[in-house]
Order: structure tokens, then C-alpha cells, then sequence
């Protein structure tokens, strides 16, 4: 009788954390999720095209990466109760706070652009017309926040992340072999030896994996859905889930174009889809729903965080818990950002694969600014109290970002100057 | 008697919207006139790094706009 009280305690204390971490998880896992955009699934699938299941290990790698750069954002977002953006112009003053807020709307919009490129190049393989798509995506990116609650959105955008694991399915549809994937993946290794291409792959991946719209969206989520400082455990788990779930995607999808289009020069996603439709309807059909569905999650995080950072610096009502009315200025912005950014691609002639690189280029100028100044927000002791960077967490993170910048200026420099790595 | 005001013209108003929104950026730039963060060394450092490097990667974006132009092909 007293297991049987002591197990029905423990059933009940399991089902009562349960229900709460499913109450506050949701910014985390979004944003990794929304993390393998149609710039990412770009970039794994070439991945696995150009080197097999051979970068699969660096991938993995990539994970707590990921997620020791975000939890930061979750105890800064509920200790300040405050968003990214007017956390810098806090901390530094209008210099940097200008400069991070010009820099993250221009890069936000030129990434938007990158994901309507992906979802209207996945529709048209069904024979969709662009300006369909743009349509489509811009009318049920509106609905989804006229509904008027976070709480809304934010089970709507969960659902859209749970389709993302479209690709686990498809890597069980190629049938890869097991012992290839553990004994060529989960080694770590150059495969080809440290070539400029592979250095190319490598940083692409990272870039991919950490990008600046990511710290902005979290720390604004987190605030708009009001985490206090005693969530902060719960959002620690959630963003911990989420690093899961990302690298779960980019694996799966590597193997899916390692096991049947390796060898290949694939340039996009799209391309990758249409191939393998030739080779199964199923296969070819599944890929090009998970890079829609991947540009349009991407889609709906990046205009949120750009419209967040854009009340928060001007002091606008800026919750998606506000109507229309009440914050007039952070939904026009919103309409603004994606119904040019969907005009754009609908541009004839449209350089879009200079505005791609171009995107790149100016993530990685906001990345190391980003990472810098959370480094040194978390480090504040009048800002963070007890919640500051331990000597462990500062230790793992400088060792991160100091990385992270270096990579990332090489990627930069040779998107600019592909022939210097070669 | 009075003389009614006259209505404003579209050229008024815009001036009006634009004197507005550049008085809202001064006041944001009052408001954060000191930045809480202290300025300690590993602060200044780190800023004057980030200054330098944000400088260096603007220059090469700068030099490679300016060869595309010259050069498109």
C-alpha cells in the first residue's frame, strides 16, 4: 500500500511538471526549430549531397553550440523583462543600440526574402505560379497574428515545427545503412582532408545554426510571453529541446541527400527536390512540403523579431496579446516587412542570389556584434544579479563566440572573395 | 472677427510626420544618453575590438561593391 501511495505521488509530481513545462516551453523550441529555415535545409542538404553522411558528427557538435548561445537569451529576457534590442540600447547607448537595430531590420528583411525564394521555389515544383505562394504565405502570416494572442501564435508556430520533423520519415524512406551513418558520421573527421571547399561547408553550417534574428526572436518571446525569473529552469529545458530537435532535422535531412544524391552538385533545396521526385514521387513530395514549411516557419519568426525590436526601441505597444488598434505601429511595420519582401521576389529579374549572399554577409556583421554584447549583458552584475555567466558558462561561451567570429568573418570573406579559399 | 485657420496642405502634414518621428529619435537618444553597462576594461576593450573589426568588415564590403561595379562581369 505505501509503494503504491509513493508511486502515485511520483506519477502525480511527473504529470504536474509535465503540464508546466508544456505551459512555458514554446520560445525555445520555436526558434531552433524555426532555425532549420529554407537558408538551413539549403545548406544540409548540400551537405549531405556534396560529403555523405561524412559531416554528420559536426553537426551534432552544433547542438549544445546552439543552445548555450540561447539559454542566454532566456535568463537576460526574464530577469530585464525586456527585449534584445532595448537591452543594447540600454547597456551601451543609442550608438549601438541604433546600429544593432538598423542592422537586424535590414538583415531580417533580406533573410524574409531568402525564405519566400525557398517557398516559392518549393510550391513551383506543384506547379504553384510565385505570385500564388507569395499570396498565400502573406494572407496566413496575417491571420496568424490578427488572432490577437501570443498563446495563439505560439501553438500554431509549434505545430508548423512539428511538421519540420517531416524529414525523419523521409531518411526512413531511403533506407540508409545504419553502420555507414555510425561508422562514416558519428566520427569526427575531415572528409577529403581541410579543403577551402569544406571550409566553406563548415562555416555555412554554423551560420545556419546561429544567426542574430534567433537572439532577438527568443529574448522578445520570452518577454512577450512573461517568463519570471523562477521559469527560468523550465525555458533552460525548452531551448534544450529544441537545440534537440534542430540537429535531429539537419541530420535526418543529411541523410536523406547523403544516402541518394551524394557525389551530386546540388545549389538548393529545391533543386534537391526535384531531382529526387524523378527518382520517388513520395521522397521528391516530402522534400519540398519540409522546405516550404522550413521558410515559412523561418518566415514567421524573423518578421516577429524585427517587429518586436521595432516597438521595443520606440516604445510602442509591441505584445501580440495587443489588437490592431492598440499597437497600430508594430503590425504596419509587420505587413510592411513581408509584403515587400514577398514584392521582392516577385520582381522579373530580381538579383535574388545576390541578395542571398548579401544576407549572409550582414548576418554575420550583427552575429558578432550579438554574441559580443550578450556576452557582456549576462556578465552584469546590476543587470543579471545571481542570474550573471557563472566562470563555467563564461569559460564554455567566450570559447563559443570567440569561434563563432572567426568562422563566421572567414565565411563572410569568402562569400565575398569565393577564389581566396580555393 | 477671426480669421479661420487655414486648412493644412499634404506638404504641411508630411513635414509635420517627419518632424515628429526625428523628435521621437531624440528622445530615445536622451533616454539612453548613459548606458548602464559599467565601462570596465574588459568593457572598453571589447568595444574598441568590436569597433575596429565592424570597421575592417564594412571596408571589404565597401571595396568589394565598389570592384562589382567597375567590374560586373
Amino acid at each position: 500500500m505505501h509503494a503504491l501511495s509513493r508511486l502515485f505521488y511520483k506519477y502525480r509530481r511527473i504529470a504536474k511538471m509535465l503540464r508546466l513545462f508544456l505551459m512555458i516551453s514554446g520560445p525555445g523550441i520555436i526558434v531552433m526549430v524555426a532555425d532549420n529555415d529554407a537558408g538551413g535545409i539549403t545548406t544540409y542538404t548540400a551537405t549531405g549531397a556534396k560529403y555523405g553522411y561524412g559531416l554528420i558528427w559536426f553537426l551534432v557538435l552544433l547542438g549544445p553550440v546552439a543552445y548555450y548561445i540561447q539559454e542566454m537569451t532566456v535568463r537576460l529576457g526574464a530577469v530585464t523583462k525586456r527585449g534584445h534590442a532595448e537591452a543594447i540600447f540600454d547597456g551601451f547607448g543609442p550608438f549601438w543600440g541604433w546600429f544593432s537595430f538598423l542592422d537586424l531590420v535590414v538583415t531580417d528583411w533580406l533573410t524574409l526574402i531568402t525564405e519566400f525564394i525557398g517557398m516559392t521555389a518549393a510550391l513551383q515544383i506543384f506547379g504553384f505560379p510565385p505570385w500564388v505562394t507569395v499570396l498565400i504565405v502573406c494572407t496566413v502570416m496575417g491571420i496568424m497574428i490578427i488572432r490577437g494572442r501570443y498563446w495563439t501564435w505560439e501553438k500554431l508556430a509549434i505545430f508548423f515545427c512539428a511538421l519540420n520533423l517531416i524529414y525523419v520519415p523521409a531518411a526512413f524512406l531511403v533506407h540508409p545503412s545504419i553502420n555507414d551513418i555510425l561508422k562514416e558520421g558519428l566520427i569526427p573527421h575531415f572528409p577529403g582532408g581541410m579543403t577551402g571547399e569544406l571550409l566553406f561547408f563548415l562555416m555555412a553550417n554554423i551560420g545556419t545554426t546561429i544567426a542574430p534574428w534567433m537572439i532577438f526572436f527568443q529574448q522578445s518571446s520570452v518577454v512577450d510571453k512573461g517568463l519570471q525569473e523562477k521559469d527560468i529552469p523550465w525555458g533552460k529545458l525548452d531551448t534544450a529541446v529544441g537545440s534537440v530537435f534542430t540537429i535531429l532535422v539537419a541530420v535526418f535531412c543529411v541523410v536523406v541527400t547523403g544516402t541518394l544524391l551524394r557525389g551530386m552538385q546540388v545549389d538548393s533545396a529545391a533543386q534537391a527536390a526535384t531531382i529526387l521526385m524523378d527518382q520517388s514521387r513520395y521522397l521528391g513530395t516530402l522534400l519540398a512540403i519540409g522546405l516550404f514549411n522550413a521558410g515559412f516557419l523561418g518566415a514567421i519568426c524573423i518578421s516577429l523579431a524585427s517587429s518586436w525590436a521595432f516597438g521595443e526601441v520606440f516604445g510602442w505597444a509591441h505584445s501580440l496579446n495587443n489588437k490592431i488598434r492598440e499597437a497600430p505601429w508594430f503590425y504596419a511595420f509587420y505587413f510592411a516587412l513581408i509584403l515587400t519582401a514577398g514584392g521582392v521576389v516577385l520582381i522579373p529579374g530580381a538579383p535574388l542570389i545576390q541578395i542571398t549572399l548579401f544576407a549572409q554577409v550582414i548576418a554575420t556583421t550583427l552575429l558578432s556584434a550579438t554574441l559580443i554584447f550578450l556576452l557582456l549583458l549576462l556578465n552584469d552584475e546590476s543587470i543579471m544579479g545571481k542570474y550573471r555567466n557563472t566562470l563555467w558558462q563564461n569559460i564554455v561561451n567566450v570559447t563559443i563566440v570567440g569561434g563563432i567570429i572567426v568562422l563566421s568573418t572567414l565565411y563572410s570573406i569568402n562569400v565575398l572573395f569565393p577564389s581566396l579559399f580555393s | 472677427m477671426e480669421a479661420a485657420t487655414p486648412p493644412p496642405s499634404s506638404g504641411n502634414r508630411l513635414r509635420e510626420f517627419f518632424l515628429h518621428r526625428f523628435s521621437r529619435i531624440r528622445e530615445i537618444n536622451e533616454k539612453y544618453r548613459t548606458p548602464r553597462i559599467k565601462t570596465t576594461r574588459t568593457v572598453s576593450i571589447a568595444l574598441y575590438i568590436l569597433r575596429f573589426y565592424l570597421l575592417l568588415l564594412t571596408g571589404i564590403l565597401f571595396y568589394k561593391f565598389i570592384s562589382t561595379l567597375l567590374n560586373p562581369s
